[in-house]
């Protein structure tokens, strides 16, 4: 919002205006424009500004384009809203179609003399399984200790790449680790435990 | 905005009124869409709860009544089961997203960790719930798991013990599972998001974060 004084107005009636408007909680900026003075309200409530066009110094009000307001003065800007809004509404849509295409079922009955001759483990421990399994049972804690490895690097992960900046000239060795890291989770992920 | 200590109902707030940034590419909507998911397992799995009987011998049954006969029954399990794979799917996307931008590093440290552990809780919480289901896979599951527990060094047979509840898998066990997926874990991701909210309101009021 701007507030257009008149062209004859002094510094002590600007001043006045300008006070009487911080009194209702407007952030204003004096400037000039067109050869008149004129008050920028850079924050608050703009809609209180209007309390001052009684004042014979204000020619006008002019509004600026932008964000809605609301109370307390704070700027609305609903763009997140709109675009988060759709992205939840699409994957709550996706798991709707999951449950009706691919529902969860009951399972086979417990047989506890009878355990069954491989065990269904659920996909996102294939990886993890995988590492751990690729030694035989006497040197299993060589894979339990990579594992645990792996999670300690990647915790220490902000101490060891002191790089600076986005571009992948300084940090390639992280980049090009953390694709194959990558690629190795899918491939273990995808083929299982058995790999 | 005032200060630096932020409130979370104030870093919530100050999302709303930010506005987009030039070249915006959506890279905050995974964590988003995590939020989303969390709270639709919330309500699903308060649903759900009402109905399931966690007692080896009614399992079963409180699950097919679920399913055929209580209005809607099969949509909610239906949804908590996909949402919680869904969730380890954003955790990954997150992950590698994290990992090749290198976004883990400076301000973001704390954050990491945090990330961290939440998928950790993520998964956890998935893999319990699915043992809920208490049919032969999940009990030999649950058997084969308590077992990998009960050989790590000096706090594995404890812990294996206390998550039993005795020597045997038994009811107590079913119990205990349904206690760590339903009540505990939830309650700590709950505040590692609460506290995740707060650093990112924390760094957005900083100017980290546009």
């Amino acid at each position: 919002m701007i507030v257009v004084l008149t062209a004859g107005t002094t510094d002590e009636q600007r001043d006045e205006i300008v006070r009487e408007l911080k009194e209702l909680g407007l952030g204003v900026r004096a400037m000039r424009g067109g050869g008149q003075p004129l008050l920028h309200i850079t924050s608050g409530p703009t809609r209180r500004a209007r309390q001052v066009l009684r004042d014979d110094c204000v020619q006008a009000l002019v509004p600026t384009s932008g964000p809605r307001l609301r109370r307390h003065g704070h700027r609305i800007y609903p763009y997140y809203l709109i675009r988060w809004s759709a992205a939840g509404i699409v994957i709550f849509g996706l798991m709707v179609l999951l449950a009706g295409q691919l529902p969860p079922g009951t399972g086979e009955e417990i047989q506890l003399q009878h355990p069954p001759a491989t065990l269904d483990w659920p996909w996102y421990l294939n990886a993890p399984r995988a590492l751990v399994q690729a030694f035989d049972a006497q040197q299993r804690w060589i894979g339990w200790s990579a594992l645990l490895g792996l999670v300690l690097v990647t915790l220490a992960l902000p101490l060891i790449d002191r790089t600076k900046g986005e571009g992948l000239q300084r940090r390639w060795p992280f980049v090009g680790a953390s694709v194959v890291l990558v690629v190795i989770a899918l491939y273990l992920t995808w083929t299982g435990a058995s790999a | 905005m005032q200060g630096r200590e932020l409130s979370l109902r104030q870093a919530i707030w100050g999302a709303l009124r930010s506005p987009l940034p030039p070249g915006y590419s959506g890279r905050p909507t995974f964590g988003w869409l995590l939020v989303v998911l969390f709270a639709v397992q919330l309500f699903t799995g308060i649903l759900l709860a009402t109905y399931y009987q966690p007692s080896p011998a009614l399992v079963d049954d409180s699950l097919r009544h679920l399913m055929r006969d209580v209005s809607w029954g099969w949509l909610m399990r239906g949804i908590h089961h996909w949402a919680s794979h869904g969730m380890i799917v954003l955790c990954a996307l997150q992950f590698v997203r994290f990992l090749i931008s290198g976004a883990y590093r400076g301000p973001r440290c704390g954050q990491w960790i945090l990330g961290l552990a939440m998928a950790a809780l993520i998964v956890a919480i998935a893999f319990v719930g699915s043992l809920l289901v208490w049919d032969q896979n999940a009990y030999w599951l649950l058997t084969r798991t308590l077992t990998v527990i009960e050989s790590l060094p000096s706090i594995g047979p404890g812990l294996a013990s206390i998550l039993r509840g005795g020597e045997q898998v038994t009811a107590t066990t079913l119990n205990r599972a349904l206690a760590i997926h339903a009540m505990l874990l939830p309650w700590v991701l709950s505040l590692l998001i609460g506290l995740n909210l707060w650093f990112l309101g924390r760094r957005h009021a900083r100017g980290g974060e546009k």
